[in-house]
């Protein structure tokens, strides 16, 4: 599958600073895409397109973390970047908490800044491939009966198919039958990767 | 600050009488007591008035005691009222600050709020503006007698709404009485020498002198002395040419930048002037001027007082018209006629002559001692015995009267009396005394009794007090806290005295106590909101300073470093965009000009408060500063020591920003002694001239400072401390080095650290 290009996207009101970062980031190989302001990013935020967001967290008007929360509120989980003049703690602890991806002062070594925006688009790529796998699998199950339904449950909890023919009140090779279609449906042939896939859609995983 | 009223006093002189006569008198005279309480009424059907006087300026203020003492005579002599007096000083010639105005309208609101003020009395301008600027707080609606208004302000007040509640006394403004007293005093007068200093108010006294000479401008000629320093106006003076006479204005500060008690100027100038000297205020009668019609602040007063009682009698003062030009007299200085030879004739009939005493004594002088020489010889012993019986007389009335005057004085105060016989530890109190101590009238207490109430805290002290002051014959002044039946804990003032008898032999101990709860909180509040003014003041400054100046450089900065940064990354191209090169370049000038302008700014807004250096002694300057770190100190458990050269030489410079050097020190050394054990924590503060400098050093027992750390102890942003910014040390060593000074640390020999700043002495302040 053709993943499109990771953008950073840059907020500040600095209209100087602005111009340099993006010119840095730009000489270094990122695309860049450059807002004066939060309202003027948050009305076009374009979050299909992977990347993160680094941002000023001194504004005037909407700050860096107005940009954070209206994100969040979203349930967008576009990485954010803060950059500030003062790097005080009580708001870098806020931010941390926020979720916030990396907090960084304006005079940071380039390679800090560097390392922070590649953190930040890998982890962005690795959710968004977390949630298209997630996805297919919730397409799947959705495929199955609810008779199906149920037999996955008993499958899962290890019983035989004497047992789960038992308990629902079927012929022994009914059970068989609904296990075979579920493992077609999920495109799986052992019992084994049904359950690591099982896993897998409950996020167990991990 | 208890004090008891000045009639007290006579009974101390007592003391070599019969000890039981004179207690007998005292017992007798409680018992009466009551009596004489319900007799009082009967005399004084007259209606109570309260009146308010407040002062713009301090208690000593010459022209304010002329004022003061017209207005109690009049408000006491009149028949109509039975006055209570309550006055103020607002002091604003040293206390001119909004801040300090909030203060005090915030004191006077909470001091007289129970109270109902019938008229108020302003003196001078400066008063009555601060009342119309709080009237929404401060007495709204009672009448405003304002004594001592300019002109223009009166024309001013009368076109305001203000006026429908204020009546006011017009300082006048006509110099040319005391013109034709000169020229009355010296006919032949051909020259004017003018003498005033260089301050607003000297200024106002040269344009009021400047305005009368100029209708004399053909006759007169004008040596003008003024805005010189105090030498130059010596030297001048003393050689004026002939037919010449002196006016002077005032003097607060001269030429040369001094500043003066203007009478005491007016000493100095008439003492060396070889011409007679002449003024317009009645205060300056007595120091050196020879008098005439001058501008009287007792009329003022009295005139004051007068309108204050037509006030009270229910005009509204919108319809009492402004008074006060007739307020002149025409008085004259005794001495100086003398010293000038100045005819009788010259002085207009019915004019008040003073200081002629001295003369009664160089007249009769020989008459007075032949006759005490004579009486002494001839009747010796009849005299002896005479005086003996009519002081002894005398000595009894005066008892009498002094102990009625002390119980009415006693009481009016609501001070208690007790008395405590040496002996036995009994103690007999008045009835206001027992209630004082939570007992009911009547009770019967003794000295174990009365310790038991006394605050555990205050009671070793207390107990030593008693017995130093019986031992040693010593009289007690103290302030004490007691803990009442109910648990509350109350404030009390004590003065007290120790009788003694006929074989010197302590046999009781004679005081007053006084409740003064309510004001020791007032002045706790006070000071409590003072101490939090001065810190969130020196913090903000110091917090704002420095996050501003990193906000505001970390832009361009941020911006020239990415920069730089793009332009590396360009060049590893092989053929690299020169016009991208070219505008990053000249963005980055760009961002450098802005961090420019950014330090510009800030040096600027630091400048911007200037600096207002003056005369300082920096005695009260530490007093002043420990008064306001005292409560932190004791909040911390820091014992503060003080160790001070008796006569530190002035030096010049800004209060407020040495005040802060100081505070700043002060709390850096009681962040050292955190670790040092609650008992174990002293901060020194000492003073003394080294050379033709004053040296400050604030010294703790603290662990003293690392040596790693003393290189950069003074850097900006260098700091130790968990919360600390890191600026404070820096911007105090620029405020002294800024004064001329230094200030530099060391680690004390037993311990601990001592940090030191020293500022040169004034020049000219030894002379």
């Amino acid at each position: 599958m053709n993943e499109p290009i990771p953008i950073v996207r840059i907020v500040d009101d600095d209209a100087s600073f602005l111009t340099a970062v993006a010119r840095m980031l730009r000489a270094s190989g990122f695309e860049v895409k450059t807002f004066a302001s939060a309202a003027e990013f948050l009305a076009r935020p374009e979050l299909d397109v992977p990347g993160c967001v680094l941002v000023d967290l001194q504004m005037p008007g909407l700050s860096g973390m107005d940009v954070q929360e209206a994100l969040a509120k979203e349930g967008q989980r576009l990485p954010v970047i803060f950059l500030t003049g003062k790097g005080d703690i009580p708001t870098t602890v806020q931010a941390m908490r926020g979720g916030a991806e990396d907090f960084l002062t304006k005079r940071a070594p380039k390679e800090d800044l560097l390392n922070a925006v590649n953190r930040a688009i890998e982890r962005d790529a690795h959710e968004r491939t977390v949630h298209r796998k997630l996805d297919e699998l919730r397409c799947h199950f959705a495929a199955l009966t609810p008779r199906e339904h149920d037999v996955l449950q008993h499958i899962m909890q290890g019983k035989l198919n004497k047992q789960i023919a038992f308990d629902l009140g079927i012929h022994e090779r009914t059970v068989k039958l609904h296990r075979t279609s579920i493992k077609t449906k999920l495109n799986v042939h052992t019992t084994a990767d049904l359950t690591k896939l099982w896993m897998e859609f409950l996020g167990l995983d991990k | 600050m208890v004090h008891l009223p000045s009639n007290v006093r006579p009974i101390n002189c007592m003391r070599t009488y019969s000890m039981s006569r004179f207690l007998s008198i005292i017992l007798f005279l409680l018992v009466i007591q009551p009596a004489l309480a319900v007799a009082k009424p009967a005399p004084s059907a007259k209606e109570a008035k309260r009146v308010l006087i407040i002062y713009s300026l301090d208690q000593l203020h010459p022209a304010h005691i002329l004022t003061e003492q017209a207005i109690c005579k009049v408000l006491r002599e009149n028949r109509n009222y039975q006055v209570q007096l309550y006055t103020e000083y607002l002091d604003m010639g040293r206390f001119h600050s909004t801040g300090q105005a909030k203060i005090m309208s915030d004191f006077l609101r909470r001091k007289y709020a129970e109270l109902k003020i019938d008229v108020v009395i302003t003196v001078y301008p400066d008063a009555l503006d601060f009342l119309l600027k709080n009237q929404e707080h401060l007495f709204p609606g009672v009448p405003i007698v304002a004594s001592e208004v300019t002109r223009s302000y009166a024309e001013n007040l009368n076109r305001s709404p203000a006026r429908r509640r204020v009546t006011a006394t017009i300082l006048g403004d006509n110099a040319e009485g005391v013109l034709e007293a000169a020229l009355r005093a010296r006919p032949d007068t051909q020259r004017v020498a003018l003498v005033a200093g260089s301050s607003p108010v000297d200024a106002h006294s040269e344009l009021f002198l400047r305005s009368a000479l100029k209708k004399c401008a053909r006759r007169l000629e004008l040596i003008d002395l003024t805005k010189l320093s105090m030498s130059e106006t010596l030297a001048r003076v003393s050689k004026l040419p002939r037919n010449t006479v002196v006016l002077y204005g005032s003097i607060v500060m001269d030429g040369a930048g001094q500043s003066f008690v203007p009478r005491d100027a007016l000493t100095l100038v008439s003492r060396t002037a070889n011409a007679p000297t002449f003024g317009t205020y009645d205060s300056l009668l007595g120091y050196g001027i020879v008098g005439g019609r001058l501008i009287s602040f007792e009329r003022h007063g009295k005139v004051a007082a007068e309108l204050a009682l037509r006030v009270m009698s229910g005009v509204s003062p919108g319809d009492v018209p402004f008074a006060g030009d007739d307020a002149y007299v025409d008085i004259y200085d005794w001495r100086e006629i003398k010293r000038w030879q100045i005819p009788e004739s010259a002085i207009p009939a019915g004019s008040e002559i003073r200081f002629r005493q001295a003369t009664f004594w160089e007249l009769y002088r020989l008459f007075i001692i032949a006759a005490i020489v004579i009486a002494i010889v001839e009747a010796s012993l009849i005299v002896t015995l005479v005086i003996n019986l009519k002081r002894r007389k005398q000595a009894e009335k005066e008892l009498v009267e002094s102990q009625l005057r002390l119980d009415l004085a006693a009481d009016s105060a609501g001070a208690g009396l007790w008395s405590m016989d040496v002996k036995t530890g009994r103690i007999w109190a008045t009835d206001r005394t027992l209630l004082m101590f939570g007992y009911a009238p009547g009770d019967e207490i003794d000295v174990k009794k009365f310790y038991a109430i006394v605050h555990p805290e205050d009671r070793d002290r207390i107990t030593r007090t008693v017995d130093t002051a019986v031992r040693d014959k010593k009289a007690i002044s103290d302030q004490y806290r007691i803990t009442l039946p109910d648990g509350s804990i109350r404030w009390i003032a004590v003065k007290g005295n120790i009788q003694v008898n006929p074989l010197g032999e302590t046999v009781s101990l004679l005081g007053a106590t006084m409740d003064i709860t309510e004001r020791k909180k007032m002045e706790q509040d006070l000071q409590e909101k003072r101490i939090e003014l001065t810190h969130v003041a020196r913090v903000s400054t110091m917090g704002q300073l420095a996050s501003t100046l990193a906000h505001e450089l970390n832009q361009p900065l941020g911006a020239i470093l990415r920069n730089a940064e793009a332009a590396e990354l360009f060049l590893q191209d092989p053929s690299p965009d020169l016009d991208e090169l070219r505008a990053i370049l000249a963005d980055i000038r760009k961002d450098d000009q802005r961090a420019g302008v950014v330090i510009d700014r800030m040096r600027a807004m630091i400048r911007q408060r200037k600096a207002e250096r003056c005369r300082l002694d920096l005695n009260l300057l530490v007093d002043e500063v420990v008064v306001l770190v005292k409560s932190d100190a004791d909040k911390r458990h820091v014992r503060l020591a003080m160790d001070v050269a008796p006569s530190l030489p002035p030096v010049h410079g800004d209060g407020v920003q040495l005040q802060q050097v100081l505070v700043n020190l002060l709390l850096n050394a009681f962040d050292a002694l955190d670790e040092n054990l609650v008992d174990k924590r002293l901060v020194t503060v000492s003073m003394q001239t080294v050379g033709a400098t004053v040296e400050v050093a604030v010294s703790d027992n603290g662990p003293g400072i690392a040596k790693d750390k003393f290189p950069h102890f003074f850097a900006p942003f260098f700091t130790t401390k968990s919360e600390g910014l890191g600026m404070g040390l820096a911007i105090s060593r620029s405020i002294i080095e800024e004064h001329g000074g230094r200030l530099w640390a060391d680690n004390n020999e037993a311990g601990g650290a001592t940090f030191t700043f020293s500022l040169p002495v004034m020049i000219g302040a030894a002379a």
